[in-house]
């Protein structure tokens, strides 16, 4: 198949981790010192996460007025997403000259909105649109579950109302048996993968997205690896966002 | 400017009844019924199909073309070894008020559609393309499919995948020879054309999901997974799709093959019923591919009505 | 009157009127037929047919009137129309609702209301359905809607569409011809009457912009009498009778 052993006989993958293991998760917010600047009102709010050598930052622009006019929707609140992949994000500098986002980022783009619509109160908010303003600064593997945690985050730190925590890992297959939680670049570049997301860490399914050739009598498992990963990733997130609200409200007082 | 369909409170809650009661506007009496599949392949032609979906009175609900065309380009730095290949989407005017000539939104959902039958084709390697390779690095054949709407009430993915596989599936190229670097193109008359390298036939479907409870409510009572939360409707017409909350993809193949797996945010199912519905996907792509097939195979027939006169093969005698 | 005022006369642009063979002189002009100031001096007008269809004649109050019956599905707000119209968006003096999808939008003042006070104004959700009427049409400026007889200021059957409880409504769009026929023509094409005849029993409102409402106590029933109305749009009308019965036997009595 390739030149790597993805998975040997001693358990233990390229990286040294296990297949159940996730990478490191650590996530911070207003990154930005400039936090009462004039331009950046209390609405705006930085989020920083790093999950594994994905550098995810993710801006929340609004509730706000609309710009444009015709997209007011007077019963909600429209969702728009902008996700920006830096060109220096992986080993390779991206070659293509255009500034325009490529087809993959579109279409993640229309996949973000698209869950988070559902997940979002929007009807607390008519009459206005909220941006969601990604920037990928480092590329590992997984980079979509990286920003659909990361925005998940920031919407919890910007006071956005939300009904659930969104979780999304990605799920590597080896040799048609094992299966790899939280791929890096290697292994998503050389394996059949995919990435899931569940609401509220529970076995409700709110995003899949599978691209590559995948036997259909696996699914299955597949789908226990996704959910038992995004369970754990919701206790750490849930973990991480109470510890950050706690040092806020210290601040404050 | 083109401003959106309106649907009124009044139809939107007669056809979320209709669909609670298992029926539907065009009078289909099941969810999970899909409209009749018309497969029509343009006589003389290679690679030229029209597509339709019929209702019930026979009227045509939606209609499609598929062309594949074949040129030789120069390859792509990266992939000297390879053709190209390019699917073209496009819903103009005839397909509906709805629709602007040459305008595809970058976060509608055609776009996205057609991405998705893309991916599909060369992701899975469904189309081979080192075959495509004339000259290593300087010549290689672009195979494009141009998929336009002509008519359109919903349904879409599905007959756009079914299209370009049948297109595909279909096509001759113009057979080469390259004697010291030089690259000669026959036409038909004087070689036969060259099928592509179609290694297997995947086939797209959506399951649309149509929420029984408010979406917070789904959201919240996430143990409960016997519960059904939302209908799975198949086929959906336009007015149903406008109506719907959130979309399963599936694209399979004959050989239990998930080639595409997509669910793009929406309300969430539980994660069983992903797996029930891949499973159910498969009998009826298996249908479908089976169709898709036997239309060919009655067009081949077509072509070489006096083949077995010009065969040298004759009728032996088998003990 | 010497022009007959029922000569089923199909017409092409281009062609004569037939009141205008006749030297008739014509009152009222209605649709399809468009008067050209051909010559000022001598007062010589002249009318000239702009739609294909069929020529109708009739007098009312010693006044001809002529129009063109044509079918379309595009509809042009005309006075004294009656319409179902669809609320999109609602302002501090006005709701703003469409006719058809993709034309341009009309106003439905709160003033136009019976009993309409400033503080007593209508609650209309967006994509909710109104039978109203409409009252003025200008040029330059939205065509306005009323809801209510304004020389009586009674409500006169207008108003909200809407689903009463145990009840189950559709809408239906088709053609403005077909509309036309159903809402004036009963005598000639007695479809409803028939259809109350098979023991149905509904509640329809007709707009005369392509919309028929549907009322009736169950959901069978309401998609029965949905699929008769779309059926016999595009069916011969020998044909209607048979496509009663059959829906009806195919939705009600299974």
């Amino acid at each position: 198949m390739s030149r790597f052993e993805f998975y040997n006989n001693d358990g233990l993958r390229i990286d040294g981790r296990r297949s159940n293991e996730l990478k490191n998760f650590e996530s911070s917010i207003t990154t930005t010192s400039n936090f009462a600047n004039f331009s950046r009102n209390t609405s705006t709010n930085t989020t920083y996460l790093q999950m594994g050598q994905n550098k995810v930052l993710v801006t929340i622009n609004g509730p706000k007025e609309p710009t444009n006019r015709t997209k007011i929707d007077s019963n909600k609140a429209t969702l728009s997403t902008n996700i920006n992949i830096s060109k220096f994000s992986k080993v390779n500098r991206n070659t293509n000259k255009s500034n325009l986002p490529d087809k993959q980022t579109l279409e993640w783009e229309y996949e973000i909105t698209q869950l988070f619509s559902t997940i979002v109160v929007l009807e607390t908010y008519p009459k206005s649109t909220i941006s969601i303003n990604v920037t990928v600064l480092q590329q590992d593997g997984g980079v979509l579950s990286a920003i659909i945690n990361c925005i998940t985050i920031a919407l919890i730190n910007n006071s956005i109302q939300i009904y659930d925590i969104i979780t999304a890992v990605s799920i590597g297959i080896v040799d048609q048996k094992h299966f790899l939680l939280d791929l890096n670049h290697l292994e998503e570049q050389f394996l059949s993968s995919g990435t899931i997301a569940t609401v509220g860490g529970g076995d409700q399914v709110s995003l899949l997205r599978i691209r590559d050739k995948f036997p259909l009598d696996l699914i299955e498992e597949f789908m226990q690896v996704g959910l038992q990963g995004c369970s754990v990733l919701k206790e750490i997130i849930t973990k991480q966002v109470k510890d950050m609200n706690l040092n806020k409200l210290v601040e404050i007082q | 400017m083109a401003k959106d369909l309106v649907i009124t409170n009044t139809e939107r809650q007669f056809i979320l009844d209709l669909l609670a009661n298992s029926q539907r506007l065009d009078g289909r009496k099941s969810l999970l019924q899909q409209r009749d599949l018309n497969i029509n392949i343009t006589p003389n032609r290679y690679g030229d199909i029209y597509l339709e979906l019929k209702r019930d009175d026979g009227s045509i609900a939606t209609r499609l073309h598929c062309k594949v065309t074949a040129e030789i380009v120069k390859p792509k730095d990266q992939r000297p070894f390879e053709g190209t290949f390019y699917i073209n989407c496009e819903f103009n005017g005839l397909a509906g008020l709805n629709f602007e000539n040459y305008k595809v939104g970058n976060n509608s959902d055609e776009f996205y559609y057609g991405r998705l039958i893309e991916s599909m084709i060369l992701r899975s390697n469904a189309l081979d393309l080192e075959q495509l390779c004339i000259v290593a690095g300087l010549k290689v054949w672009n195979i494009r499919v141009d998929v336009h709407v002509l008519e359109f009430d919903g349904g879409f993915l599905e007959l756009a995948s079914i299209g370009c596989m049948t297109a595909l599936l279909h096509y001759r190229r113009p057979d080469v020879t390259v004697r010291n670097e030089k690259v000669t193109i026959h036409s038909f008359d004087e070689k036969e054309g060259v099928k592509l390298g179609v290694l297997h036939i995947p086939i797209a479907l959506q399951f649309n999901l149509f929420p029984l409870k408010e979406a917070a409510e789904i959201i919240k009572t996430n143990t409960s997974s016997e519960n059904n939360n939302e209908l799975v409707v198949l086929d959906c017409t336009l007015k149903e799709d406008l109506l719907k909350d959130g979309e399963f993809i599936i694209a399979l193949n004959k050989n239990r093959e998930i080639v595409q797996l997509n669910k793009p945010g929406g309300i969430p199912i539980s994660a069983s019923k992903i797996v029930e519905f891949s499973h159910m996907a498969l009998p009826i792509i298996e249908e479908t591919t089976n169709k898709i097939l036997k239309a060919i195979d009655i067009d081949e027939k077509k072509r070489n009505k006096y083949a077995h006169l010009l065969s040298a093969e004759n009728d032996r005698y088998v003990e | 009157m010497s022009v007959s005022e029922n000569t089923k006369n199909l017409i092409v642009p281009g062609d004569l009127l037939t009141c205008a063979k006749e030297n008739q002189t014509i009152d009222i002009l209605g649709q399809g037929i468009y008067l050209s100031f051909e010559n000022h001096l001598y007062n010589s007008n002249k009318i000239y047919p702009t739609n294909v269809g069929i020529e109708n004649y009739t007098t009312k109050n010693n006044k001809n009137i002529a129009n063109i019956d044509y079918n379309s599905k595009r509809y042009i707000p005309q006075q004294g129309d009656y319409v179902i119209a669809t609320v999109t968006n609602n302002y501090a003096t006005h709701f703003v609702c469409t006719l058809n999808n993709f034309s341009s939008t009309v106003n439905l003042p709160y003033a136009n209301f019976p009993q309409a006070t400033k503080k007593n104004r209508p609650k209309y959700e967006n994509g909710d359905l109104v039978y109203c009427r409409v009252k003025v049409v200008d040029s330059d400026l939205p065509a306005e809607l009323e809801c209510m007889d304004s020389e009586t200021g009674n409500k006169e059957g207008f108003g909200l569409l809407e689903a009463e409880k145990g009840k189950h409504t559709a809408i239906l769009n088709c053609s403005l011809a077909y509309c036309r026929e159903l809402l004036f023509n009963d005598k000639g094409f007695p479809l409803l009457s028939d259809m109350v005849k098979k023991n149905l029993s509904f509640e329809v409102a007709i707009g005369i912009n392509g919309s028929i409402w549907i009322s009736t106590g169950s959901l069978l029933e309401t998609l029965c009498v949905y699929k008769i109305l779309s059926k016999c749009e595009k069916a011969e009308r020998n044909l209607h009778a048979q496509i009663i019965e059959d829906t009806i036997k195919e939705y009600i009595k299974e």
